[in-house]
C-alpha cells in the first residue's frame, strides 16, 4: 500500500490489475471466453465428426464432381466426386490431432529440459542451449521439410518432424523462467529445508513456470496445425485420400479457375481453426500479462 | 509584500483505477515565493511524486486535477498543452527521482542536454555544445565526458546530469524530487549544497522533495509535510523543526537517529478509502475520540504556521504529556549536528 | 564490444558446426542405402550387387561413420557441396545460380511487409487501446492465422484468373514479382506489426519519456528522436528471426509461384530424392540464416551504446 502512488502511474499506464495476473483474469475478458467457444466448436467436429458430416468423407461419387455448394453438398464436391463439407469436418480430427499430439510432446520435452538446464546450470545448460541453438539455426520449415522429405509421407514423419523443431521454444522459455525464479527467496527457503534438486525443480519451480508454457502451448498448437497444413500442401506430409486441409488444397489447384471452392473451403477452414487457438492464446497471454516480446522471443 | 511565484490552491488529484478513485493529493494548498526554497517533506506513497508531475501536467490521462495552481498569474490548469509545453524547462524545470531511468540510454549525456537548448532555444549545434560544456562544468562534470552515454556514469554524477537538465534553461521555479535519494552521505551534500547554491545564484525558486526532514532543514526556507496526500503542517524551516505543531512531524523528528530512533508502528492509509476523521489518527499518540470522526482542516495558528489538527486547533496539545521534550535549537543546529556526528 | 562480437563469432562457429553435424546425420539415418539409391539415380535400374558394392567403395560408403563425416566435412569447407544425384550438376552452382530470384522475392517482400507493418505497429501503440489499435491487432490476428500457400492461391484466383492483372507463375518481369511479393510480404506482416506495437509501448512507458516531456518536448520529438531509436533495437532482433520465416516462408511461395529460387529447388529435389542437393539447400540456407543472425547481432552491439561503450568509471 505504501507505493501505491507510484504504482498508480505503471498501473495506469500498462491498464494491468495491480495483483499479479492469473488464469482468472481470462474469464473476464468477454472477446477472449468467445475463443474458448471456437475451440469448443472444433471440439465437437472432432469428437462427432460421424453425425455431423452428412456424408462419407472417403466415399467418390464420380457422377458428382466438381459440384458446387448445394443443399446436399453444402461445400460442394471435389474431382473425386466427395463431399468437400464432410472432408472439411473429418479434417479437424486429423489437424487437432497432430496438434495436439505435437504440443503435448514437446512442451512436456522442452520444459523438462529447460527446467534441467535452468536449474543445474553449468555443463548441461551449456550443451543443452547449444543444442536449442542449433535447432533454431535452421528456418522451421527447412528442417521439418528435411526430415519429413527423408522420412517419407505420413502421419508419423508429419508428427516427428514438427516435434523435433518445435521443441526448443518450450526449453528457452521454461529455462529463462527457471534462471529467474532460482534466487528467490523462496527458493532458497526450500533448498535450506530439503535440497534435493528434483524435489524443488518439481514442487516450486515447475509450478510457476506453467502458465507462460499454457500460452505457448496455445499458440503452438495453432502454428504446428498451419505447419502440418504446409507440409502437406507441399505432398510432404498427409497424403491423399486422407481430408487433411493443406492436401486439400493441394489437389484444388488445378481446377482454380473453374472450381475455385475445392481450394476456399479447406483453408477458410484452416483460417478458422488457426484463429481461434491464436485468440484463445493471446487471451491467455494478455491476462497472464506476459509481453508479446517474451513469447516470440521464445520461439 | 510581493506574490507569490507559486500558489497551489486546493489542489485535488485523483486516479480512476480498477481498485477505485485514488485520491493522490487531497486540498493542497501552498505557496513560494520569489527566490524561496519550500521543502516538502512525506513518506513514500504520500504523494509528493504526483504532486510535482502535477505541477507539470505531467500526469497519464486518467489523472483528474480540481483547483488551481497559480504560476505568474496564470491558472496553470486552464493553459492548453501547447502553452504548458513552453513553460516546461523554460519557466519550470524538474529534477526526477531516478536518474538512471530519466534518461534516454542510447543518446548521449551532452546530447540530450544540448538538444533542450536547440529546441527551446532556437540554437545551433556549435553554439548549443558550447552551452553544453558550461552546463557540465557548473555542475561539477568535465565537459570531455559530454559524448559519453548514460550507462557509463556513477548514481551521483548521473545526479548532476539531472541537475544540468534541470537548470539548462535557468528556470525560475526547480522542483527537485527526492534529487539525493540512494546517494552516500558525502556526495549527498555535494550535490545538495550544489543544487541549493546554484538556485540561490539565479535568484530562482525550489520546491525541495525529500523524506529527510533534517536534510530540509538545512537548505529550505519553508518546510511542508505531507501526510497520506494531505499537507498536514506548514511553517518557517527553523520552526517546523524546533516546535513541531503536528503529531506526525513530531513523530518524524522523533524517529531521526539522533532522537531515539523511535519508529512510528502502523503503514500510512491507503489512499483509495482514507480513514475516517484525521488520517493520522490511528497512529497518533495523542489522539482524542474526536479525531476518528472529524477531518481537521488547515488552519493558521501562527503567522504563516499552518496546522491540520484538532489538537492545535482548540490549543490543547500539552507538551509535557509528548514521549520526549524537544530541543529549542534552531533548525541549522540542529541538522549540523546531524551531519557532523 | 569486441568482446561481445568475439563472443558471437565463437558461438555462431559452433552452431555451423553443429548444422553440419545435423544434417550431415540426418542424410546418413535416413532410411535407403546410399550406395543403392546413388547406383539408381545415377545409372538407372540394372545394376548387379558387384557393381553396387563397388560404388560403395568408390563413395567412401562403407568407411566408418565419423571418417565419412569428416571427409564430407573437408569437403565442405572447400566449398565442395558434392553433385546433385539427379542432374550430375556441382550443387553449389546450382544453388547459386538459384539464389538472386530467392534473394529477389526476399527483399521484395521483406519491404512490403514493412510498408504495410511499421505504419501499423507505431499508429497503434501510439493509439492504445482505440478502435484503431484493436481493430489493427485483430485484424493482424487473423492475417497471422492465414496459411501463406493460401493466401498466394487467393491472391492468384483473384488478380490472375479473374482480374487478369499479374501472371500467376513465372520468372522474369517485375510484373511477376507483384503476386509472390505480396503473399510473402503481407503474411510476414502480421506478426512485425504486433512486435513493432508491443516493442513501442515498452519504449512509452519508460521514465525517460516522461521525462522527456517534462523538458518541454512535444510529442512529435518525444517519439522520433527517444521513443523511436529504442524501440528499434528490439525490432532489429525480431528482424534477424524475421529472415528466418522469410526464408521458410519463401520455400511454399516460391512452390506456390513457380518462382526459381533456392526454395523451389529444394522441394523439387525432395521429391526427385536427389540427396546430396537436398543436403545442399539445407545445409546453405541454414548457414545463411545463422551468419544473418550474426550480422544482426553485430548491428546491435554497434548501434546499442550500452553495448559499443562500456563503462569506466
Amino acid at each position: 500500500m505504501k507505493d501505491m502512488i507510484e504504482n498508480i502511474e505503471t498501473t495506469e499506464k500498462t491498464g494491468m490489475s495491480e495483483r499479479k495476473p492469473s488464469l482468472g483474469d481470462f474469464g473476464k475478458n468477454r472477446l477472449a471466453v468467445s475463443s474458448i467457444l471456437l475451440i469448443a466448436v472444433l471440439c465437437i467436429f472432432v469428437l462427432f465428426a460421424p453425425r455431423i458430416a452428412p456424408n462419407d468423407p472417403l466415399a467418390q461419387r464420380l457422377d458428382s464432381r466438381l459440384l458446387g455448394p448445394c443443399p446436399e453438398y453444402p461445400f460442394g464436391t471435389d474431382e473425386l466426386g466427395r463431399c468437400i463439407f464432410s472432408r472439411v469436418i473429418y479434417g479437424t480430427r486429423i489437424s487437432l490431432g497432430i496438434g495436439i499430439l505435437v504440443v503435448a510432446a514437446t512442451s512436456i520435452a522442452g520444459t523438462s529440459l529447460g527446467l534441467l538446464s535452468g536449474y543445474k546450470g553449468g555443463l548441461l545448460d551449456e550443451i543443452l542451449m547449444r543444442g536449442v541453438d542449433i535447432v533454431m539455426a535452421f528456418p522451421n520449415i527447412i528442417l521439418a521439410l528435411m526430415i519429413a522429405g527423408l522420412l517419407g509421407p505420413g502421419f508419423s514423419s508429419v508428427v516427428l518432424a514438427l516435434s523435433l523443431t518445435q521443441w526448443p521454444a518450450y526449453a528457452r522459455l521454461v529455462r529463462g523462467q527457471v534462471l529467474s525464479l532460482r534466487e528467490r527467496d523462496f527458493v532458497e527457503a526450500a533448498r535450506a529445508l530439503r535440497p534435493s534438486s528434483f524435489y524443488i525443480m518439481r514442487k516450486h519451480i515447475l509450478p510457476n513456470c506453467i502458465e507462460p508454457v499454457i500460452v505457448l502451448g496455445t499458440l503452438e498448437i495453432a502454428h504446428v496445425i498451419i505447419f502440418a497444413s504446409a507440409l502437406s500442401f507441399l505432398g510432404l506430409g498427409i497424403q491423399p485420400p486422407d481430408p487433411e486441409w493443406g492436401s486439400m488444397l493441394k489437389s484444388g489447384i488445378p481446377y482454380l479457375r473453374t472450381a475455385p471452392h475445392l481450394t476456399f473451403f479447406p483453408g477458410l477452414m484452416i483460417i478458422f481453426t488457426v484463429f481461434a487457438f491464436n485468440f484463445a492464446g493471446d487471451g491467455l497471454r494478455d491476462s497472464l500479462g506476459q509481453s508479446a516480446e517474451q513469447e516470440v522471443l521464445a520461439r | 509584500m510581493s506574490s507569490p511565484l507559486l500558489s497551489i490552491e486546493n489542489l485535488n488529484v485523483s486516479f480512476r483505477t480498477t481498485k477505485g478513485i485514488v485520491r493522490a493529493n487531497e486540498d493542497i494548498s501552498l505557496e513560494i515565493g520569489e527566490g524561496e526554497i519550500l521543502g516538502l517533506i512525506g513518506e513514500t506513497g504520500c504523494g509528493k511524486t504526483t504532486l510535482s508531475k502535477a505541477l507539470l501536467r505531467l500526469l497519464p490521462g486518467k489523472a483528474r486535477l480540481e483547483g488551481k495552481i497559480v504560476y505568474r498569474g496564470t491558472d496553470l490548469l486552464t493553459l492548453s498543452e501547447k502553452e504548458m509545453r513552453g513553460l516546461r524547462g523554460k519557466e519550470i524545470g524538474i529534477i526526477f527521482q531516478n536518474p538512471s531511468a530519466c534518461l534516454n540510454p542510447v543518446l548521449s549525456v551532452g546530447r540530450q542536454i544540448a538538444e533542450i537548448y536547440r529546441y527551446h532555444e532556437g540554437m545551433g549545434k556549435k553554439k548549443a555544445e558550447k552551452k553544453t560544456a558550461e552546463m557540465l562544468e557548473l555542475v561539477g562534470i568535465s565537459s570531455f565526458r559530454g559524448c559519453e552515454y548514460p550507462h557509463q556514469f556513477s548514481g551521483g554524477m548521473l545526479q548532476r546530469v539531472m541537475v544540468a537538465i534541470g537548470l539548462a534553461l535557468r528556470p525560475r521555479l526547480l522542483i527537485a524530487d527526492e534529487p539525493t535519494k540512494g546517494l552516500d552521505p558525502e556526495t549527498k551534500m555535494q550535490i545538495a549544497d550544489m543544487i541549493v547554491g546554484l538556485v540561490r545564484n539565479e535568484n530562482s525558486s525550489m520546491l525541495l522533495i525529500t523524506h529527510d526532514l533534517e536534510f530540509a532543514g538545512r537548505f529550505a526556507d519553508r518546510i511542508a509535510v505531507m501526510y497520506a496526500g494531505e499537507i498536514v503542517e506548514i511553517g518557517k524551516a527553523d520552526t517546523v523543526i524546533s516546535n513541531p505543531k503536528h503529531p506526525y512531524t513530531i513523530d518524524l523528528l522523533h524517529s531521526l537517529p539522533r532522537k531515539g530512533l523511535r519508529t512510528v508502528s502502523g503503514q500510512p492509509p491507503g489512499l483509495v478509502s482514507p480513514p475516517s476523521g484525521c488520517r493520522y489518527h490511528s497512529r497518533c499518540s495523542f489522539r482524542l475520540d474526536a479525531c476518528s470522526r472529524i477531518h481537521p482542516a488547515l488552519l493558521e495558528l501562527e503567522e504563516k504556521s499552518l496546522t491540520r489538527c484538532l489538537l492545535c486547533e482548540k490549543g490543547r496539545m500539552d507538551k509535557t504529556a509528548a514521549p520526549l521534550a524537544l530541543p529549542t535549537k534552531s533548525a541549522l543546529e540542529f541538522s549540523e549536528e546531524i551531519w557532523h556526528c | 564490444m569486441w568482446k561481445y562480437v568475439a563472443k558471437r563469432l565463437a558461438m555462431v562457429s559452433l552452431v555451423i558446426a553443429g548444422v553440419t553435424l545435423v544434417s550431415f546425420s540426418a542424410m546418413y539415418l535416413a532410411p535407403g542405402d546410399s550406395a543403392e539409391l546413388i547406383a539408381l539415380a545415377r545409372y538407372g535400374q540394372d545394376l548387379s550387387a558387384g557393381q553396387i558394392e563397388s560404388l560403395r567403395e568408390a563413395e567412401g560408403l562403407d568407411a566408418p561413420v565419423h571418417i565419412q563425416y569428416l571427409i564430407w566435412l573437408d569437403h565442405l569447407l572447400h566449398l565442395d557441396f558434392g553433385r546433385s544425384l539427379v542432374t550430375s550438376e556441382d550443387v553449389l552452382e546450382e544453388i547459386l545460380l538459384k539464389l538472386p530470384a530467392t534473394a529477389e522475392l526476399a527483399v521484395a517482400g521483406l519491404l512490403i511487409s514493412l510498408l504495410i507493418a511499421l505504419p501499423a505497429g507505431i499508429l497503434s501503440a501510439l493509439r492504445k487501446n482505440t478502435l484503431l489499435d484493436n481493430g489493427c491487432m485483430f485484424v493482424s490476428l487473423i492475417g497471422v492465422s492465414i496459411p501463406n500457400f493460401w493466401l498466394g492461391i487467393l491472391f492468384i484466383w483473384l488478380f490472375a484468373l479473374t482480374l487478369h492483372i499479374f501472371p500467376s507463375f513465372g520468372y522474369g518481369s517485375p510484373k511477376h514479382l507483384v503476386l509472390p511479393a505480396l503473399t510473402l510480404g503481407s503474411s510476414m506482416s502480421a506478426v512485425t506489426a504486433r512486435l513493432t506495437r508491443a516493442s513501442l509501448l515498452k519504449v512509452l512507458d519508460q521514465e525517460y519519456i516522461v521525462a522527456a516531456r517534462a523538458r518541454g518536448f512535444d510529442e512529435l520529438t518525444v517519439l522520433f528522436r527517444h521513443a523511436l531509436k529504442n524501440a528499434f533495437l528490439p525490432v532489429l532482433t525480431f528482424a534477424g528471426m524475421q529472415f528466418g520465416y522469410l526464408l521458410g516462408g519463401a520455400v511454399i511461395v516460391e512452390t506456390v509461384f513457380s518462382w526459381p529460387g533456392v526454395g523451389k529447388l529444394l522441394v523439387d529435389s525432395i521429391f526427385a530424392r536427389d540427396f546430396s542437393m537436398i543436403q545442399g539447400c539445407v545445409l546453405f540456407i541454414a548457414v545463411l540464416f545463422s551468419l544473418s543472425s550474426l550480422a544482426v547481432d553485430i548491428l546491435y552491439a554497434v548501434l546499442d551504446p550500452r553495448i559499443r561503450y562500456e563503462r569506466h568509471d
